[in-house]
């Protein structure tokens, strides 16, 4: 903290100009413009650093604006940036990161150029383990990224299905007939929690019939319940 | 950022019991608050009471985001204008000084997403507009505060390196009942140096572009 003092009375005695020419000598050569960035960067905030993609690209629009207005999670504006996917998760189960890996997938799609041949080198790593992306996949027909803007709601609740059936795809399946396919995401993601989820075995039950009741008045009173809004 | 030791260099150091930090009144302002800065600072004032032991999970959700709606609906009722900016992807660590309290590769202890979720939809309910910054939140904020004549609610001693009207008011010393708190503005900290100064102050002093010992000698 010394240091903080003796430097302040330095720059006031010295002045900022000679302080500054003193010290930028300090820097190394090869930082001294990313010194003079920080340093401005005090002072002219209006200077917008836009976020490109890891090719250089600049991010879709409308994907900006959502991420602008926080309706769009920064995990998706980071996998355009860098490639990488919740490099600080620290989860236990790959179920979990399975469920991403179409999403993961359809934005890496987006942003390689056509003639590049690295998305056919279809092995990803992931935490170590590798990952053959359109073998898991297994689909041709994952929309691109510009369709899923216009696809309508129900389009859209299954690719969300699809998510949470490839990440429960090493467990036993339920038979799913005789299901409404509105309340199919839910109960598969319901489901995903069951096997996944550390809460001990003694509470999960309770707590998977708490979340049901919970979801069944809910429903109940969204469809029948005559006072507005309350809830 | 964070300098490290600045909060104490400014609270400590420069306003003795004699001379008192200004005091202002938020009633009726423009206020752009720090959503990150802000949402830790309640978020540890909430969890440093007595985590309950009868339920698994290790925050009390209830009690943290109750806070949350107490504190936001406060300042949407009281201010004429406020907004909430987050960070948003940036790399913390380039040129960054380390911090000698800090032990090597620990891990920060940051809130559940579900917190984050939850204090965003706090916001929507309570209609007070969100942004969220391409990089760290700083300079948008800073930016905002001085196009919109605000002042800059946050728990950061790094936006008292920033030059603008209204000043920085710090959470630490704000009393949401009163609605009042003390009041910074760049020169009082920093006075007989203009703002080139300080930035250079501030960039030297916050990262590692010259060595501490190099700087000793001068």
């Amino acid at each position: 903290m010394a240091l903080q003092w003796n430097l302040r009375r330095y720059i006031d005695n010295k002045g900022e100009n000679e302080a500054y020419n003193n010290l930028i000598q300090l820097v190394p050569p090869g930082k001294r413009s990313d010194f003079n960035e920080m340093r401005h960067s005090f002072i002219d905030t209006s200077k917008k650093s836009l976020i490109r993609t890891r090719n250089g690209k600049e991010l879709p629009a409308d994907l900006l604006s959502l991420y602008e207005k926080g309706e769009l999670d920064r995990a998706v504006i980071y996998i355009l940036n860098s490639g990488g996917l919740l490099p600080q998760w620290q989860g236990a189960h790959k179920e979990h990161l399975r469920l991403l890996l179409p999403v993961y997938y359809i934005l890496l799609e987006w942003d390689y150029p056509k003639e590049n041949s690295e998305l056919n080198k279809p092995i990803s790593t992931f935490k170590e383990v590798k990952h053959n992306l359109p073998e898991l996949l297994g689909w041709e027909n994952l929309p691109k990224l510009a369709e899923i803007a216009q696809q309508d709601r129900k389009r859209r609740k299954g690719l969300v299905l699809g998510c949470v059936d490839l990440a429960l795809s090493c467990q036993s399946s339920i038979g799913w007939r005789g299901i409404r396919s509105n309340y199919l995401p839910w109960l598969s993601l319901l489901k995903l929690w069951f096997y996944t989820t550390e809460t001990p075995a003694s509470l999960r039950k309770q707590i998977l019939l708490a979340m049901i009741i919970s979801y069944l008045k809910y429903l109940l009173l969204h469809a029948y319940d005559e006072t507005k809004g309350k809830h | 950022m964070g300098i490290e030791n600045f909060f104490t260099f400014v609270d400590q150091n420069l306003f003795s019991p004699i001379v008192h930090a200004k005091s202002v009144d938020l009633t009726d302002g423009n206020v752009i608050i720090d959503g990150n800065s802000f949402l830790y600072f309640f978020y540890n004032k909430t969890n440093t009471a007595k985590v309950s032991h009868l339920t698994t999970t290790k925050v009390d959700y209830d009690i943290c985001c109750r806070t949350f709606f107490y504190a936001l609906k406060k300042f949407k009722e009281k201010c004429a204008i406020v907004h909430v900016v987050f960070d948003g992807i940036f790399n913390r660590k380039k040129y960054k000084r380390v911090r000698s309290s800090e032990p090597i590769g620990s891990k920060v202890n940051l809130p559940a997403t579900l917190i984050y979720e939850e204090f965003s939809s706090i916001l929507r309910y309570l209609q007070i507009p969100i942004h969220v910054a391409q990089g760290e939140a700083d300079s948008l904020v800073v930016e905002m505060a001085r196009q919109n004549y605000a002042y800059i609610v946050a728990d950061d001693s790094d936006y008292h390196l920033y030059k603008f009207d209204r000043g920085y008011v710090p959470l630490y010393y704000f009393s949401l009942d009163t609605f009042r708190g003390r009041l910074y503005h760049i020169a009082d900290i920093f006075y007989g140096i203009d703002e080139n100064g300080v930035a250079l102050w501030a960039t030297t002093m916050a990262f590692n572009f010259i060595d501490l010992d190099a700087l000793k000698v001068n």
